[in-house]
């Protein structure tokens, strides 16, 4: 009996769909860290025995597919990612609180890149969201950093259309990148991929509806072929990160050798999807898609934040190159 | 989410993996002429001697019989390989041989599929004509009824390798005025027959890929018409899905074969500071986006597998693959003139498969539907906006 079959099987639709019947109605941006800690799906792949779900890495990724779409609050993927490292590292506190929704994890961004010859995060950062912790990562691993922590902290007008953003430095001594086993780094980019690949297809989606309404010329747009074949290369990119992002989930949970290479495609991918989708959604819009009322905004600055925290483009074409392909 | 080879099926592919090392010609691919066509039809005698005549095919008509996973596995490994494609023998095997299968009567199916198998035959495709590209529904070809013969009259265009032909599967119009799509006849054309005229075309790539094909009151007889009189239309969607999903998998692997061959020349091949040019930020970058671009081709070809095993149709997901695949060549083809340096100046070099390539891989932009008539099948049958112009 063959095992090829690499699309989300019954019971994972099954989960998939709870989730959408939990937020109907709820608009894009509009699902918190709050409300979706209180549905239970933070830091699902956290185990039965520490307050999770128990499901695994491929599981959390098409939930994260999900919350891309939908512009979740970030704190969602911060708090899931801190709740692993901290299940990884022996803090069962903070996991349960995570998961309980008590706590929320924002994530810390360094200004200029993290000093590599530092034992763990320091100098100014970038905070984002609305974090009781902020959550740091990096190839190295993670570190979960208290606010006292930080000093001159200040808010800015952030890049994301959601989360709060402050600028600050970090003082005193942080704690060092930790990992435990908790292979931080490509779960985290795993994830982060498939927030993208979920705006990447929110946003097509957007853009195709609405060249379905929108007359000009007394026709719809969406009969032009300048604007259609936009809508149509919009959903190629958006099938190539979904089926990329499955693709390393599997890689991923079942520890295959080929599993660096398939995440950093994945991720590769899924930033160009999401970046090019959420422009030629704005595009597609025309002056409402430039206007905040359309929505289209919230993709293109939810994809710019997410394509920084990943670790940025230059980072993951070097480790592309340097992965082990498959076969 | 389950991507987990049988113990079978990797027994499968360590079989392919070591019968494609023996048995893949040790020759370069003649680009042209007679010499080309012997090279495609020995190819083909050999993995027909090998049970790998027609992967895709049925068992029961001569095929191999493989699951799709099989099918995968062996265009995996002979992309992985840089073995040679079926060449001029593709309209055969992928077109012509598939529809003959799923619409041939048994007397067509038992005279036809032995010799396609057994690389006796090239087979070419009447089906464009200088007024129906794209728009096939444009065909003007005639097919008028005289006893039990259809007598053509007409012209096609870019009919592939028509000059080494033994029959076409040509499409006709056998009742004008009823509609576009409506009075054609798919028919097995002996290219033998009197009144063909073949004018072969030069093409960017040096070849003649391509001919024109002119028909003067060619009689055929109604025996050769495929899934009958006036159903050509339905018959030739037949052929196309057939091209579509069989070639899915095939393309993914070349086009992940040329990705890894590109960064391994990229590793001897130096830049104008004299520094290795995979070493060149501009070219890695690049390399490293076709390297995850060719990944996400292969991970669209792994879900119209998984369609396909629940049953599903996978169309529409071949319709966004194919794009994807002839748009992600183009890429490469431009990154390989970086890299290959002056030799690009030569087109019988070694490098050929490169230098030749790089022209002739244009193809695949502009035939089997062109890239924008493939966005407008997506824009319309899969996203369901409106026909645009």
């Amino acid at each position: 009996m063959t095992k090829i079959d690499i699309l989300p099987s019954q019971g994972q639709l099954e989960i998939l769909d709870g989730l959408t019947r939990a937020l109907e109605g709820a608009a894009v941006g509009a699902a918190d860290f709050p409300l979706i800690a209180s549905l239970g799906f933070v830091a699902v792949s956290i185990p039965e025995s520490l307050g999770g779900l128990g499901c695994d890495i491929a599981d959390e990724a098409l939930l994260n597919i999900e919350h891309g779409r939908r512009v979740v609050g970030l704190e969602v993927l911060a708090s899931t990612l801190a709740a692993r490292l901290a299940a990884a590292t022996g803090d069962r506190d903070l996991v349960s609180d995570i998961v309980a929704g008590r706590r929320a994890v924002g994530f810390a961004s360094p200004v200029a890149g993290w000093d590599p010859s530092a034992p763990g995060p320091s100098g100014e950062v970038h905070l984002i969201g609305r974090g009781d912790l902020y959550l740091a990562v990096a190839p190295q691993g993670g570190a979960i950093l208290d606010p006292a922590q930080f000093s001159d902290t200040r808010t800015v007008e952030g890049m994301d259309a959601i989360a709060p953003t402050f600028r600050a430095r970090l003082a005193g001594s942080p704690p060092s990148w930790a990992d435990g086993d908790a292979k931080l780094w490509p779960a985290a980019v795993l994830l982060f991929a498939a927030q993208m690949a979920g705006i990447a297809a929110a946003a097509m989606n957007q853009a195709v509806e609405y060249a379905k309404i929108r007359e000009q010329f007394g026709k719809p747009i969406g009969s032009f072929q300048a604007v259609a074949h936009q809508c149509a290369d919009a959903a190629v990119r958006a099938d190539a990160a979904y089926h990329q992002v499955l693709i390393a989930a599997i890689a991923l949970r079942d520890h295959s050798t080929d599993a660096e290479f398939q995440v950093t495609a994945a991720c590769l991918t899924a930033i160009d999807a999401a970046f090019r989708n959420s422009t030629s959604n704005i595009q597609v819009h025309g002056g409402m898609g430039y206007a905040v009322q359309s929505g289209a905004q919230l993709f293109l600055k939810r994809a710019t934040v997410l394509r920084h925290l990943c670790g940025g483009v230059r980072l993951h074409e070097r480790a592309m190159l340097a992965a082990q392909p498959p076969h | 989410m389950q991507l987990e080879f049988s113990d079978d099926e990797r027994r499968f592919r360590d079989r392919v993996r070591t019968w494609v090392s023996e048995h893949k010609p040790k020759e370069k691919r003649p680009p042209r002429g007679p010499a080309m066509r012997d090279f495609d039809l020995g190819w083909q005698q050999a993995k027909h001697a090998g049970g790998f005549g027609a992967v895709s095919w049925p068992s029961e008509f001569g095929g191999s019989g493989l699951s799709l996973v099989e099918q995968l596995i062996w265009f995996e490994e002979l992309g992985r390989a840089g073995a040679p494609g079926v060449g001029c023998l593709s309209t055969a095997i992928n077109h012509a041989g598939p529809t003959l299968v799923a619409r041939g009567d048994q007397d067509q199916k038992a005279f036809h599929l032995p010799k396609i198998l057994g690389g006796e035959v090239v087979w070419s495709q009447g089906f464009s004509e200088p007024g129906a590209g794209s728009d096939l529904g444009g065909i003007r070809t005639r097919a008028d009824l005289d006893g039990d013969h259809l007598v053509i009259n007409g012209q096609k265009l870019w009919t592939s390798n028509a000059q080494f032909a033994s029959y076409q599967e040509t499409l006709v119009r056998s009742e004008p005025g009823i509609g576009k799509h409506k009075g054609l006849t798919w028919l097995i054309v002996d290219m033998t027959t009197p009144g063909i005229e073949i004018r072969p075309l030069d093409t960017i790539a040096g070849d003649q890929h391509f001919s024109e094909v002119f028909y003067d009151n060619v009689r055929v007889p109604l025996a050769n018409v495929v899934g009958g009189l006036g159903q050509g239309w339905s018959v030739a969607m037949t052929t196309l899905a057939a091209e579509r999903s069989a070639a899915g998998a095939s393309h993914a692997a070349e086009v992940a074969h040329l990705v890894e061959a590109l960064i391994e020349m990229a590793g001897s091949r130096f830049g104008p500071d004299g520094r290795p040019l995979i070493r060149d930020d501009e070219i890695a970058a690049r390399l490293a986006r076709h390297r995850a671009d060719a990944a996400a081709l292969s991970a669209m070809v792994y879900s119209v597998i998984s369609r396909a095993g629940r049953g599903g149709d996978p169309g529409g997901q071949a319709a966004l693959l194919y794009l994807q695949f002839g748009e992600l060549l183009q890429r490469v083809r431009a990154t390989a003139l970086d890299i290959l340096g002056g030799e690009i100046l030569e087109l019988d070099s070694d490098l050929e498969p490169w230098t030749r390539g790089f022209l002739a891989d244009r193809m695949y932009v502009i035939a089997g539907g062109s890239a924008e008539v493939r966005r407008n099948i997506i824009a319309q049958q899969i996203l369901g906006l409106p026909r645009s112009y």
